[in-house]
């Protein structure tokens, strides 16, 4: 009886030991699109990638878009207000509320704007248990981002003036056009 | 085996349940409907139809009706889209609403100026492809198809055409195979639309203490746009997940 014991509370632990010596089992690969987790890099263009998981086909399709949008929007609007910030500073307007409203204005502006631009290029639906996790991948050429960025800064030109900013407003066009570097 | 009583009453309810769907799903369909053929330069080619009628006059008015309508949205239509999401870590809602706006006064003259080129009557429904102006070309009959073929390029991957935008529509799990092609048709329309216009707002609010940081996020995108010349070029049905495919396509306005 004693053996039989011992030999019963042996098995557990010889499992135990011959899963330990066993290869390890391989990492399970995430179902994810690959341009999800690695959104494509271009000179002339920025990718955003968004995701969503809803009930409805629809409603996921539609939550993914706006997020990958909105992603391309928020990076433009950083990358255009970094700049515009960066200039008042130098020109020594950098605190000033008009320099600030200047800034605000044209970078949301110049978002917004872009947006129109903005196109869904690939999508990937997945379904998990009864939900929908949709993948959408958002472009934008930058192409039209410095024309963009100067009408609306021509358009705020009273905001500038109002800045006080020492840099004549010719300076500010010729920064501008530094943001073909923003996709690199 | 046998089974317990409440698992065969389920079965039963689920077969029961499931015969209307099988019923109301579509098995036929031309070929012109999954893929538009290209019109002449001047011609605009539309699809329309219709469900199943008792009698067959009935089934072809009420098709030609909707490819009538259809022409009125080729010509114009005014979408307005407006999608709020709130998220602020636990929870996210996210509430889209979808509103379009035909002008149909266009009707009577355009009925009076097509000509349908060909139409097909199916088992579950009616299918007519018309031309306006009025062709005088002889078009070839198409015979009903069953097999919807692989899954196309154009769902994961939009086309790239210069000149011309394109939108995708997908629905999934209808009951009934009108409404899911109505419904995806219309959704490609305001995905095209949101490629050319699209007004956004987003407010983000970060809180901080000595432990955590709570993102609260309000997002707001939204569209009022009339659409001009916007035609579904292709369709396909995803019979494994039930799921229907519009591609809509218009030129760059």
């Amino acid at each position: 009886m004693k053996r039989l014991t011992v030999f019963l509370l042996l098995i557990p632990m010889a499992l135990m030991l011959m899963n330990c010596a066993g290869e390890k089992p391989a990492a399970k690969k995430l179902d994810v699109p690959d341009w999800y987790l690695n959104p494509p890099q271009a000179e002339d263009a920025i990718y955003q990638a968004g995701d969503a998981v809803k009930v409805s086909m629809a409603l996921a399709k539609e939550a993914a878009d706006a997020r990958a949008r909105d992603a391309i929007a928020r990076t433009i609007e950083l990358k255009v207000s970094t700049m515009l910030k960066d200039f008042m500073q130098q020109s020594g307007a950098g605190q000033d509320a008009e320099a600030i409203e200047f800034t605000s204005v044209v970078s949301k502006q110049v978002a917004n704007n872009v947006l129109r631009g903005c196109k869904i290029v690939k999508r990937e639906m997945k379904v998990e248990g009864n939900q929908y996790h949709a993948y959408s991948l958002a472009e934008y050429n930058l192409n039209s981002l410095i024309n963009e960025t100067l009408n609306e800064a021509r358009k705020q030109k009273a905001l500038y003036n109002e800045a006080k900013a020492n840099l004549g407003f010719e300076e500010l066009e010729k920064e501008i056009q530094k943001l073909e570097a923003v996709g690199k | 085996m046998n089974s317990s009583p409440i698992s065969l009453m389920t079965k039963l309810l689920a077969v029961h349940l499931l015969i209307p769907v099988l019923l109301l799903a579509q098995k036929q369909f031309p070929a012109w409907f999954a893929q538009l053929p290209e019109a002449r330069e001047g011609q605009v080619l539309i699809v329309g139809y219709a469900g199943r009628y008792t009698k067959l006059p009935k089934a072809h008015d009420a098709a030609v009706s909707n490819a009538l309508k259809t022409l009125c949205q080729y010509y114009q239509m005014q979408l307005k889209f407006d999608l709020i999401e709130l998220s602020d870590g636990r929870m996210q809602i996210t509430n889209p609403i979808f509103e379009k706006s035909i002008n149909t006064s266009l009707i009577d003259q355009f009925a009076v100026n097509i000509s349908v080129l060909d139409s097909l009557p199916t088992e579950e429904g009616y299918f007519v492809l018309i031309s306006y102006p009025p062709s005088g070309k002889k078009f070839e009959h198409s015979n009903p198809k069953s097999d919807w073929g692989p899954k196309p390029d154009w769902i994961d991957d939009l086309p790239r055409q210069k000149g011309y935008v394109f939108g995708v529509g997908q629905v999934a799990r209808y009951a009934h195979w009108l409404r899911g092609w109505r419904d995806a048709d219309d959704y490609a329309r305001f995905d095209l639309a949101k490629s050319l216009q699209l007004e956004t707002e987003s407010i983000r609010a970060e809180k901080r203490d000595n432990r955590m940081t709570k993102t609260t996020i309000l997002k707001r995108q939204s569209i009022d746009f009339v659409l001009k010349k916007a035609n579904i070029v292709a369709r396909w049905y995803d019979q494994a997940t039930d799921t229907y495919y519009s591609l809509c396509r218009a030129p760059r306005q």
